[in-house]
């Protein structure tokens, strides 16, 4: 199992982010690093769509004439969207929380 | 006693990963099963069928719409409920100078330079057809531009120049666009946002273009739109 993995490296480390941006968000008890955690678990998750998209020796995604093999460009376009919804994700969860702070001071508007 | 559960709950999930990966098609591998089958329709004929020699445009624009069409509901249905929660910021309402005024050096560069990050992020929207770039990437320098002005300049004078009521029309703009032409492919008689519904290419590379600058607008002033209204609650 160990030796299969080390072929895939890529993967491990992005398997070692996840769990990282987990425990943050399971243990850390201030909302700002929870939401710094699922930010972290969101990039293991485009660093793992990036590496499965991998061909050995191929040019970016972008056609020119004489070259003939290319990287996968789906799971490219796949984070591309992703990043844009993690922004949106992120943004959300922020103003939650302001919104909570506000309310546990008694603030009204 | 919490973190023992956790770090149990942790060990388990690893060792759970660490099998999935343990299994996967080694990375690199161009006969691999994501690498196979649906990629080589992109590359071989993606050029022809979509105009757009960058791959990752023609997916997104053209192979993939569906899913541009839904993330960007997403970014509008994001900054719905932001103004649900918190609400959109006055303009000219409690206008309060700065406490340290700009410094004149990084003013006069800011001056200069937004000109150029505005004229090089339409440049990447329009681009991202036959090159690097594209509509999110030139839409975020947009959003760079909007934030660095309220960062220097102060946040009043900001939300001055770009009040909510310019900002509100680009907001919508990029849901209004594909709605529209996805009804206009539909009239044309094909499915909805099918941009291949014409038999002249010009036509349908300038669909993917209005598609594309609309994307571009609409999430660069919406993360901008994000900015300002945390930036209020700040200042309050």
């Amino acid at each position: 199992m160990l030796k299969a993995s080390f072929s895939n490296l890529i993967y491990v480390v992005s398997m070692i982010l996840f769990l990282i941006g987990f425990y943050a968000v399971a243990m850390r008890p201030s909302l700002i690093k929870k939401i710094i955690g699922i930010n972290i678990m969101e990039t293991a998750i485009f660093l793992f769509l990036i590496g499965i998209g991998n061909k050995k020796g191929g040019a970016s995604p972008l056609v020119v004439e004489g070259i003939e093999k290319y990287v996968n460009p789906f799971p490219q376009a796949m984070v591309l969207m992703a990043l844009v919804v993690g922004v949106g994700t992120t943004a959300l969860a922020l103003i939650l929380a302001v919104r909570l702070f506000e309310c546990e001071n008694g603030e009204k508007r | 006693m919490k973190k023992f559960i956790v770090i149990v709950l942790l060990v388990l999930v690893g060792l759970f990963l660490l099998l999935a990966v343990s299994k996967m098609p080694i990375m690199g591998d161009p006969d691999s099963p994501t690498n196979a089958i649906a990629t080589s329709r992109y590359i071989a004929k993606g050029p022809q069928e979509t105009g757009c020699n960058n791959l990752v445009s023609a997916i997104i624009l053209n192979y993939r719409v569906y899913d541009t069409f839904g993330e960007i509901t997403v970014i509008f249905v994001t900054l719905t409920a932001a103004l649900a929660i918190l609400g959109r910021e006055k303009a000219g309402e409690g206008v309060s100078p700065l406490k340290v005024s700009p410094s004149p050096l990084v003013s006069t560069i800011m001056i200069i330079y937004i000109p150029f990050f505005i004229v090089f992020a339409f440049y990447v929207a329009i681009h991202g057809f036959n090159s690097i770039g594209g509509g999110f990437q030139g839409g975020v320098i947009l959003a760079s531009v909007l934030v660095i002005y309220a960062l220097v300049f102060g946040y009043d004078e900001a939300v001055r120049k770009f009040p909510p009521k310019r900002r509100i029309l680009f907001e919508g703009l990029a849901p209004l666009c594909f709605v529209v032409v996805g009804f206009m492919s539909i009239l044309a008689g094909t499915n909805f946002l099918n941009l291949n519904f014409s038999s002249v290419s010009h036509f349908r590379n300038f669909l993917t273009l209005i598609l594309e600058i609309s994307l571009g607008l609409t999430s660069g002033v919406a993360i901008a739109s994000l900015f300002y209204i945390l930036k209020k609650v700040e200042r309050e």
